[in-house]
């Protein structure tokens, strides 16, 4: 079991791809979805590979410590690694506004778990969600929201009633507050606007903005030939937007093979401090086209 | 003895059973581009919605109309609408909620006879 849980929050700062390859769907290249929910996800097993390969990067990988965190490559029934991570699951997707360029949106049941995994980190929200009944109808948003307009929310094609709720401005601050770890003034700047962009809509909604709002571009190539698109070279694929904010824990034990020397502590410190020096790194699938730049940022990180 | 019903499988075999009688009925011609036309309906529903796709489809008539009666047999099929309803408007009466079930239901369906019609109907091979 672990010792030390922290929080890490990404931030997409351009268009997150980690799909499920080819698919015989409404997309030819789908993003990977929480299956019970359907949810946008970030796969734990991608995160663990970009620290993985960050640490190499900066430890170089005959340095101790990388087989100690991420276990033998080679041989892995040497022994197990020590850091083990969440899948990033969603807390806010930003959803084309009528007013104010796009709204940031997120449900009940979203903050719900949210609150739930922060606890297994010691962490709490502090704010009182079990009045959150949203209706389908409704938007909840913070005082001084700026996405309303004559007391009615647009998002996509979709109409909400706008309620100015105290939950709301609570959630708001507090994300804002928390916001404050992503090593990157630009990201912390673009998140202050959270309370006046906030929308808190219900569960049927935030599902169905899932799909809604999800990026969808049609690629082609271009046969250099003729100059026109080449033959069956036409294909649809699906990314998370930018400015969406995913949440997972990174969990820490002593490292094996357990001998007294080395704790977790020491562990969870080496990676803080790596994820401070480069907080910004590359997710997913087509990286060469600009895909997949995620500011992280870790609460409490080498802190008692 | 198991009862479940698979909704997808019913999709499958209801596209399928469809295909089938529109390759004896219409010209081979007519065919190949039936299955040209219908191979870009799940997109078409999704980035532009039902309502607009099925009012594109129907205005165009012709071939694109065999879609749009396929796409209302099923509706019919499915207890969505009645025998001698039209989609389109029909469709356009609904609540928010049920606009974007059928939404999802027709894409679903779509997607089935897409790939009904690319694995039965012959391809029409560009010219060089």
């Amino acid at each position: 079991m672990f010792e030390i849980a922290r929080v890490l929050f990404f931030y997409t700062e351009t268009p997150l791809h980690m799909g499920t390859g080819s698919a015989i769907s409404y997309v030819d290249l789908p993003i990977e979805r929480e299956k019970h929910t359907e949810y946008p996800v970030m796969p734990a097993s991608g995160i663990k590979g970009v620290l993985r390969d960050l640490a190499r990067k900066k430890w170089g990988e005959q340095d101790k410590w990388m087989e100690k965190i991420f276990g033998p490559e080679k041989e892995p029934e040497k022994h197990s690694s020590c850091i083990s991570f969440t899948d990033g699951r969603i807390l806010l997707l930003p959803v084309r506004s009528l007013k104010d360029v796009f709204a940031w949106v997120t449900c009940p049941f979203v903050l719900q778990r949210f609150e739930k995994d922060l606890q297994i980190a010691g962490k709490s929200l502090d704010c009182d969600l079990s009045k959150l009944s949203v209706h389908d109808k409704e938007a909840w948003v913070c005082k001084g929201s700026q996405i309303v307009h004559d007391g009615k929310i647009l998002l996509e094609d979709y109409q909400f009633e706008a309620r100015v709720e105290e939950n709301a401005d609570e959630i708001g601050k507090k994300l804002s507050d928390w916001f404050r770890v992503f090593p990157s003034t630009g990201v912390q700047e673009l998140l202050k606007s959270l309370p006046e962009r906030l929308a808190i809509i219900s569960d049927d909604a935030f599902s169905e903005m899932c799909y809604v709002a999800m990026d969808i571009s049609t690629r082609i190539k271009i046969d250099y030939r003729t100059g026109t698109v080449a033959e069956k070279a036409l294909f649809t694929e699906e990314a998370v937007p930018s400015e969406s904010v995913f949440y997972s824990l990174a969990l820490f034990t002593p490292p094996f093979p357990r001998k007294e020397d080395k704790s977790a502590k020491e562990v969870e410190e080496k990676i803080s401090k790596l994820l401070k020096e480069c907080s910004l790194l590359q997710f997913g699938g087509d990286a060469t086209v600009g895909r997949g730049l995620v500011r992280v940022g870790m609460i409490g990180g080498g802190e008692q | 003895m198991m009862e479940l019903v698979n909704i997808d499988q019913e999709r499958a075999r209801f596209a399928l059973e469809k295909i089938k009688r529109l390759k004896e009925v219409v010209k081979g011609e007519e065919a190949e581009k039936y299955r040209a036309y219908v191979r870009r309906l799940p997109s078409m529903i999704l980035r532009n919605g039902l309502g607009l796709t099925l009012a594109f489809i129907k205005g165009k008539g012709g071939t694109h109309e065999l879609i749009y009666n396929h796409l209302q047999q099923w509706f019919v099929k499915k207890k969505f609408i009645n025998e001698g309803d039209d989609l389109l408007e029909k469709l356009l009466r609904q609540n928010a909620v049920t606009y974007r079930n059928w939404t999802k239901e027709a894409l679903a369906f779509a997607i089935w006879l897409q790939r009904m019609a690319e694995a039965e109907i012959e391809e029409v091979k560009e010219k060089e």
